[in-house]
């Protein structure tokens, strides 16, 4: 190798090794040590792939390969096993945290407890506070084991005040926040700021043989069931924890009512509008380019770059524009026809619309393709036919049409499983709504995507990661397989060629 | 080679930085619409103080806090007080204790209460208000019957112009409970029972007979093109700034733009519909909320003396002074000193902090969706509302 490449090799080297040992000591001080690991066997096999002289094919693949593995495979196994929990509202962080969260939101300043003021003191690694009753002037030095009265407000010989600068250091702000110095029974000391503490009671306790939280006042037992706690008269406490659910999220599409309701009428609807998207804009597409494939018409190509123009412009915008365009109203539309069409908020109307629109954002790429898969057919098929006393209409249908078919096939199927997961020009156009007449989520132009995006950040529980993930992966499957079984029959059409 | 390779990364690793006990920072999140408003506090607050509050502005707060990881999470949040109930359920936010509270409102203080904790600290109240095109409108009406027919009138006689709109309210496909809720408390409804601080959601008064009864008046406002769903954010904003349209029903944060666009308006409440009833709109407080993050990142004391510092009236006044909304603070509101905010103030006498459920957004939803269909001619108002009605219920087990 020339020096300049072996220079530049070894710079991308160390720049790779000593990032990664900067953020393998990082993980190993907040203790992460599985990421850690993966990290340096990931590193050493670099080194190694890009060191050795027999790995010439993997220098090719690695960063291809990397990507894809945090990009795309990260994010779909992170989803599917999402699923199979109830990440929720209420329910998305862990059972320790709650448990912890619990006992600390439920301790409460004791009602004409005592307030102090106080000066912290350290001794080598020891540090506890010095405190000076507000009322009635007596002092203690408390720490997380005990609180022991003391005659002198003044700092006992072999200790040191801590300043207050160094107070709000991390790692004493640390210390103080957490600090709890034990009084009698369920009563502590909380430091309220940097300089003032009070007294407090616990009045939630875990008990971890029984497991079980119990109310210290009123002698309650709270169990847990289904990932919070709940009083035996069955309220719940909130909030609750992230817990395995296995298939629930999944048959709960099926069987719980208000989310089967809507989903079936949703799933019917996606295919509906992939497929007319698709058939429209093709046959429109098509249209136009066998017109404006006859070399009689004068200024091709402007006409051409007038059509490509609903593609140039980006979809956000003109999504947005038609939407007000579309208003029955105030809306251009309504206005140039002058009709009062409700556009916008009629359910079957705002299912017109949203086909139009996507029909005006659709045909100029339908137009492009069929335009270059027509110029790419041989003139002679076409002479051909004639002299064999073919009709215009049989020439195109029974030769141009399937030869067509053979190069647009799969950008048909494409464009289907484009359209069957269009979130874009449903959302921007109607928000999924207009909302139907029961209590649905799911509005009457909500496609699977958007009823899942709806689940996830807007539902009435707030956020429901764990249902939505599964209708995604449900999604995943459908379009999957209908690209599958669509890819396999266009193969027929290849051996025309 | 591999001796090169070992000398250099470890040459790398030791230019890296330590991150040691470095002195604390505060992160705080606010739209970033808000963002220069904090961000005035923040510098004055480092000048006082020397502690540094790093102020970031969010243009997507809510969804970016809900899957922040805890390097990157805010200590503070600043965010309206409807969503405390959501971020408590997912164990975001803490109670915080202020030694200022008889500053405040009772009100205010209840809708940031949880049972009997308080969540964040106030730092400006704000409702929608009715403004009035003077010109148009000289004598402001009385009653809404007065209102109706002077609407119904100039309606007749712009009758050409295509742009005019009798009466601007937003709504649009996905309806505006928001802003269309003086209509709701006017005509005797409400959404959840209970008092602030203490909803009940099981109460759900959407289709108590008085309410369902007075809906009738709204299939008129329908009919007689007094109020339509059609009308939409831009469409109402632009029809009353270019003088199509005598009355709009907005929210100060456009004052600016009324201001600008030279049309002599009057602020006040919407008059009275049905006697008995007073049309209040929601109160929305805007709250500095102090997140599970600033303890995990040792810095609560840090936070929660800056959170008291924010309650206090001068750095109430300074936030106002940036953003132009009534402070929370009752010894502030005394000093600020803007007409139009004071007539927001009283216009939104009795209003009703909006409720603090985690299950707001089936009500949004919900009679967002009423409003529309009552507005659209899709239904009757009655049959609409208590389909919503039976909606709620149903989603909220």
């Amino acid at each position: 190798m020339k020096l300049q490449g072996i220079v530049l090799k070894i710079l991308a080297l160390s720049l790779i090794n000593g990032t990664s040992l900067w953020a393998a000591l990082t993980l190993f001080s907040l203790e992460n040590y599985g990421p850690m690991v993966i990290l340096l066997v990931t590193t050493l096999a670099l080194d190694f792939i890009y060191l050795s002289k027999r790995t010439k094919a993997s220098k090719w693949l690695i960063p291809g390969t990397i990507l894809l593995i945090i990009f795309q495979i990260y994010p779909v196994l992170y989803t599917a096993v999402t699923a199979f929990t109830n990440y929720s509202t209420g329910h998305s962080v862990t059972r320790e945290e709650v448990i912890d969260g619990l006992i600390e939101q439920n301790t409460n300043q004791v009602e004409g407890g005592a307030q102090f003021q106080f000066k912290a003191i350290e001794s080598g690694s020891r540090r506890a506070l010095l405190l000076t009753n507000s009322a009635d002037g007596t002092f203690a030095i408390g720490d997380e084991k005990s609180l022991t009265p003391v005659d002198i407000g003044e700092v006992p010989p072999g200790w040191t005040e801590i300043s207050q600068e160094r107070l709000r250091e991390s790692d004493y702000q640390g210390w103080l926040t957490g600090l709890r110095i034990p009084i009698k029974d369920a009563q502590i000391i909380k430091v309220e700021t940097f300089e003032t503490a009070a007294e407090y009671k616990f009045v939630l306790r875990y008990d971890k043989t029984r497991d079980v939280m119990i109310d210290i006042d009123s002698g309650k037992v709270l169990k847990e069931q289904d990932g919070a706690f709940y009083y035996i008269d069955g309220t719940e406490m909130e909030p609750g924890w992230r817990i395995w659910v296995g298939f629930q999220n999944f048959t709960d599409v099926v069987t719980n009512d208000r989310i089967r309701g809507p989903f079936f009428r949703v799933l019917v609807w996606t295919f509906v509008y992939a497929i007319l998207s698709v058939l429209t804009t093709f046959i429109l597409g098509l249209l136009l380019a066998t017109t404006l494939n006859t070399p009689r018409i004068r200024g091709q190509r402007v006409l051409r770059s007038i059509l490509i123009i609903p593609y140039a412009i980006p979809g956000f915008l003109s999504i947005l524009i038609w939407a007000g365009l579309l208003n029955d109203d105030f809306g251009m539309l309504n206005r140039a026809l002058g009709t009062s069409i409700p556009w916008l908020f009629d359910a079957e109307w705002a299912k017109v619309s949203t086909l139009l629109v996507n029909l005006w954002l659709g045909f100029p790429y339908m137009f492009l393709i069929t335009t270059g898969a027509l110029q790419s057919i041989p003139s002679e098929l076409a002479e051909a036919a004639e002299v064999d006393g073919a009709t215009p209409r049989q020439a195109f249908t029974k030769i141009k049409l399937p030869l067509l078919l053979v190069t647009i096939a799969p950008l048909l199927i494409g464009s289907f499983a484009y359209n069957f997961n269009n979130f874009g020009g449903i959302y921007l156009l109607t928000g999924g709504g207009p909302a139907m007449n029961d209590s649905d989520t799911a509005g009457a132009t909500d496609i699977l995507i958007s009823y899942t995006y709806k689940l996830a950040f807007a539902s009435g529980q707030g956020a429901q990661y764990g249902l939505a993930t599964a209708v995604s992966i449900i999604i995943f499957f459908i379009v999957a397989s209908v690209s599958a079984f669509s890819f396999r029959r266009t193969r027929a059409l290849e051996n025309l060629n | 080679m591999l001796g090169t390779l070992a000398a250099s990364s470890l040459a790398l690793t030791a230019i890296v930085p330590v991150t040691a006990n470095a002195a604390s920072t505060i992160v705080l999140w606010a739209g970033s619409e808000k963002e220069t408003t904090y961000k005035a506090w923040a510098d004055d607050y480092q000048k006082r103080t020397g502690v540094v509050v790093k102020v970031v502005g969010k243009a997507k707060l809510q969804d970016d806090f809900k899957t922040v990881g805890d390097a990157d999470a805010p200590d503070i949040v600043i965010e309206a007080h409807d969503n405390i109930a959501k971020f408590r359920a997912d164990n975001k936010i803490e109670a915080i204790t202020l030694t200022n509270t008889k500053e405040f409102d009772k009100n205010v203080l209840a809708a940031l209460t949880l049972g009997t904790k308080l969540y964040g600290v106030p730092l400006a109240t704000e409702n929608i208000a009715l403004f009035t095109n003077t010109k148009m409108v000289p004598k402001a009406p009385k009653t809404w019957a007065e209102l109706e027919k002077v609407a119904l009138a100039l309606a007749k006689k712009n009758k050409s112009n295509k742009n005019f709109v009798p009466f601007a309210v937003q709504q649009g496909t996905g309806g505006d409970a928001y802003h269309m809720f003086p209509f709701l408390t006017g005509l005797g409804g409400y959404v959840f029972g209970g008092t602030p601080g203490k909803w009940n959601k099981y109460d759900i008064g959407l289709d108590n007979k008085q309410f369902l009864k007075n809906l009738s008046l709204v299939d008129k406002w329908y009919s007689s093109g007094l109020i339509k769903a059609s009308v939409t954010g831009d469409i109402a904003k632009s029809a009353f700034t270019s003088g199509n349209s005598p009355f709009y029903i907005t929210g100060p944060w456009f004052l600016d733009d009324i201001r600008k666009s030279g049309v002599p308006y009057r602020i006040t409440a919407v008059p009275q519909i049905i006697k008995g009833f007073n049309p209040v709109p929601y109160s929305g407080v805007q709250a500095a909320l102090l997140t599970t993050f600033a303890a995990k990142h040792n810095v609560a004391l840090e936070a929660r003396a800056a959170l008291q510092d924010l309650a206090k009236p001068a750095s109430q006044l300074i936030l106002s002074g940036v953003a132009l909304k009534a402070p929370a603070n009752l010894v502030a509101q005394k000093q600020f000193s803007d007409k139009d905010i004071a007539a927001f103030g009283i216009a939104g006498k009795g209003s009703i902090p909006m409720p603090t459920l985690t299950e707001n957004n089936i009500m949004w939803g919900a009679v967002g969706s009423a409003w529309v269909k009552a507005t659209s001619g899709s239904a009757k108002a009655a049959a609409a509302f208590k389909a919503a009605a039976a909606s709620m219920r149903d989603q909220i087990e």
